[in-house]
């Protein structure tokens, strides 16, 4: 499925006039190829996670084949996950925040229906990390 | 031809101007027949000497001058509704009123407070408001730009969600680039004064 993921980004209007360098590119890849296996492992969801602290989309702030891709690969897990397991202490936070991102930004223009995205309440935080100093 | 001017006392605090020039150039960069807005830069630190809120100001044709930023930013939002303010207005002029009042930066722990408040509000959402950025974006990201300690704050990256989000809106084109060109223009302004001196 991956190739036909390939050969769709290059028929997406959104997609058509964003230029990617040959490090994005391998990224697009890694993502495409780590979010193949059914189901994705817990290894993958905590890398997707961390990847997604920082990035608005999985390259950062340009959108990708990738995101859209892996979010269809993800999201009914997502869906099944609880308050806890979503903005718990331990919650794959990043993952739910990117989720409601790419179901409905402009950015992507998806025209997901309501009854098929994850429900997300963005104001039901169980727990707030304190601040940090992040690794250099 | 434009149909109203901001007027812009280039010496003022960036905190008064750069949430103003932003919403100014996203109304401008988007798809209307005309710019809409023309800017009118005055090099002064207040355009009227007996007002102090009169940093910035709008002006309709044939209508009074309207100073202070708040009032410039609401004007702005009641006019372009759909651009700037999105489907939850209330929620969008609440975080306005959060850019202009919470940070100042003249208080050292009040603005941590505000920075901290800014990073739990971003935990589940991309966006201040919403799923696409509004006024409440441009004026909190032109007020953060204008604060130094808030700038220090996010290069240390210790609140992950507000660093997210604010690359993201620097990222986009017609919000980034206005910080980007009135600092160039501002150290332009100054080296042809050293040279002239």
């Amino acid at each position: 499925t991956n190739t036909i993921a390939s050969h769709l980004a290059s028929e997406i209007p959104a997609f058509k006039k964003i230029e990617y360098s040959d490090i994005e590119q391998a990224e697009i890849n890694q993502w495409l190829t780590l979010s193949a296996e059914s189901p994705v492992s817990d290894v993958t969801l905590d890398k997707l996670n961390d990847n997604l602290k920082f990035r608005t989309t999985l390259l950062g702030e340009k959108v990708s084949v990738a995101d859209v891709v892996v979010y269809a690969r993800v999201k009914d897990v997502v869906a099944g996950w609880s308050d806890e397991q979503r903005s718990g202490e331990k919650g794959r936070r990043h993952i739910v925040r990117w989720v409601d991102y790419v179901q409905n930004t402009p950015d992507l223009g998806l025209k997901i229906k309501e009854e098929d995205k994850v429900q997300v309440d963005p104001s039901k935080v169980l727990h707030h990390p304190k601040p940090e100093e992040a690794p250099k | 031809m434009a149909s109203f001017n901001i007027h812009v006392a280039s010496k003022a605090l960036q905190a008064d101007i750069y949430p103003v020039l932003i919403a100014a150039n996203v109304v401008n960069t988007e798809d209307f027949e005309a710019n809409p807005v023309a800017i009118v830069y005055k090099d002064v630190d207040q355009l009227d000497k007996s007002k102090a809120e009169s940093t910035v100001g709008i002006q309709f044709e044939g209508e009074d001058i309207s100073y202070g930023t708040n009032d410039v930013l609401h004007k702005l939002a009641e006019h372009f509704p759909t651009l700037l303010r999105g489907p939850k207005p209330v929620l969008v002029d609440e975080w306005i009123s959060f850019g202009l009042t919470r940070l100042g930066g003249k208080d050292f722990k009040a603005t941590s407070a505000a920075l901290e408040e800014l990073n739990n509000h971003l935990s589940l959402r991309s966006v201040l408001v919403g799923h696409r950025f509004t006024i409440a974006d441009t004026t909190v990201w032109g007020a953060l730009n204008a604060n130094g300690q808030a700038i220090s704050a996010i290069r240390r990256n210790h609140l992950p969600n507000l660093v997210r989000w604010f690359k993201y809106i620097a990222s986009i084109d017609r919000i980034g680039s206005v910080v980007e060109n009135f600092k160039a223009e501002l150290n332009n302004k100054k080296k042809v004064k050293s040279k002239e001196s």
